[in-house]
């Protein structure tokens, strides 16, 4: 707010008192606010505009973390170009809710390594060895 | 208390230790609170390295043999697990909200969600392939074999109190490896039901274990003991750092979960009240306390103006309060 933000609904501790907060939206944001650069872990969120889309994806990849990403499109060109250019472990695409024990979950760089669920998961927990036999052929 | 359960047996409140449960050698207690209504609902072992070093030798002892099991009898053990937990899924959902806060519908779809990885890896574990591979001159053979990393320590956090230890113990057991678990210190109850779950369900002793407590001294043990071969954590990103430079003293595999920001962008190409269901769902789940939840909503300038007042009017449908009440959608923060 004090950068000049506008709320658009909630904001507030909720009369519910303690540790209930209102559902918020921020409207007016920009880039140099914390909610662009820090993760909020509450329910607010923050309404970031953009012209292009190099833009948007320029933005969405300005962060040190790479977990998970969304992007709402009906264009088979753009959803093949923006999935493969989001710096993500998990792209979401027209769709909000991606977690599932078969498809590998996990982020680059600093949202960490290694993967939970799928065929991929069971790697983390294994190590692999080389065995080398020689003396076979007389 | 308002937490009663059709087998309140599930409610733990000591450390599980090779096949035991036990206090802390020093019998302090810490408190577990109800954060909607701020009231203890239980306390529990308050533990440090001493009993943490314990269970870590448990599990080295546990792992030698489990790891000459058959990919069949490891599969049948994750199943066994599996079933246990989808028939106490009311009873772990209604732990779950006590502790932890979330919707009791939410509550009950982490415990599906979080069984379906033990499912998921008892199937897993009879699918580990290794390679012949050719070999470079005619009197060698050349083959790759893949064997478990062996005593795998799970930290975990206390958003999903049931399900992001579920996701790091079925994996590891599948693989023939032994687990030692530190649960978040906010959410422990749920962690220490599985571990009787699991205990029903035959697992040798000493093959999983868990304490809670004294969080600097018990990640300590943890990442300095070169017994624990890898380290899986999900949390914060700080922690998350600090964990990987402290096992970097012994060399240990790390995999690790750490924080999000996610962005969520609608092109003016998009269906935008699918967009709106999408953000509601993707933003205020567990009240916007995953890693995975949208952080910063990026929206294309034609349609701006009209996504911000279609969420606006979807999000005030949300109703805020209490998780173990039917009908709300939005419980209160952890901290």
């Amino acid at each position: 707010m004090a950068k000049g933000a506008t709320v658009a609904l909630g904001g507030g501790r909720s009369e519910l008192g303690g540790s209930f907060v209102e559902p918020t939206i921020l409207t007016d944001v920009s880039r140099d606010m914390r909610v662009f650069s820090e993760e909020i872990f509450g329910p607010v969120a923050p309404l970031f505009k953009f012209e292009t889309e190099e833009q948007a994806v320029q933005m969405a990849n300005d962060t040190e973390f790479g977990l998970a990403a969304y992007f709402y499109s009906r264009d088979i060109g753009r959803v093949h170009r923006v999935a493969e250019q989001l710096e993500y472990g998990i792209v979401g695409v027209n769709e909000g809710i991606i977690s599932n024990e078969m498809a590998p979950f996990g982020g680059i760089k600093e949202s960490g390594s290694g993967r939970e669920g799928s065929k991929y998961g069971m790697d983390d927990y294994m190590d692999i060895k080389y065995i080398c036999m020689g003396g076979i052929d007389q | 208390m308002t937490l009663t359960l059709s087998d309140s047996s599930l409610i733990k409140s000591q450390a599980y230790i090779d096949g035991q449960w036990l206090s802390a050698d020093s019998g302090e207690t810490l408190a577990v609170t109800n954060p909607a209504t701020g009231e203890t609902l239980v306390e529990v072992a308050k533990c440090g390295t001493a009993e943490t070093r314990r269970m870590i030798e448990a599990a080295q002892a546990a792992q030698s043999a489990w790891a000459k099991t058959t990919a069949k009898e490891r599969a049948g053990l994750l199943r066994k697990w599996f079933n246990l937990i989808m028939e106490n899924q009311e009873d772990l959902a209604r732990l779950l909200t006590a502790e932890q806060g979330k919707p009791l519908a939410e509550a009950r779809g982490e415990i599906a969600y979080g069984a379906n990885y033990a499912e998921w890896f008892s199937e897993e574990s009879k699918r580990v392939y290794g390679d012949i591979i050719p070999q470079p001159s005619a009197d060698k053979r050349i083959m790759v074999i893949k064997q478990p990393v062996g005593v795998v320590a799970c930290i975990t956090p206390w958003n999903f109190p049931n399900a992001m230890l579920t996701r790091k113990i079925a994996p590891a057991i599948a693989a023939g490896c032994a687990v030692v678990c530190k649960p978040a210190n906010a959410t422990p109850l749920s962690a220490l039901a599985l571990m009787e779950l699991a205990e029903r369900a035959g697992f040798p002793k000493g093959l999983v274990n868990m304490v809670t407590g004294r969080t600097a001294e018990i990640g300590a043990e943890i990442t300095s003991n070169p017994i624990v071969r890898k380290v899986t954590f999900t949390g914060s990103t700080p922690v998350g750092k600090q964990l990987m430079a402290e096992c970097a003293q012994t060399v240990k595999r790390t995999s690790m979960e750490l924080g999000g920001n996610a962005p969520f962008i609608i092109f003016d190409d998009a269906d935008i009240d699918a967009a709106v269901q999408g953000a509601l769902v993707s933003k205020y789940r567990n009240a916007g306390q995953t890693c995975v939840c949208s952080n910063r909503l990026i929206i294309q300038a034609g349609i701006y103006d009209q996504f911000a007042a279609k969420l606006s009017a979807a999000v005030k449908t949300l109703v805020l309060g209490n998780g173990a009440e039917e009908g709300v959608t939005v419980g209160p923060l952890i901290d």
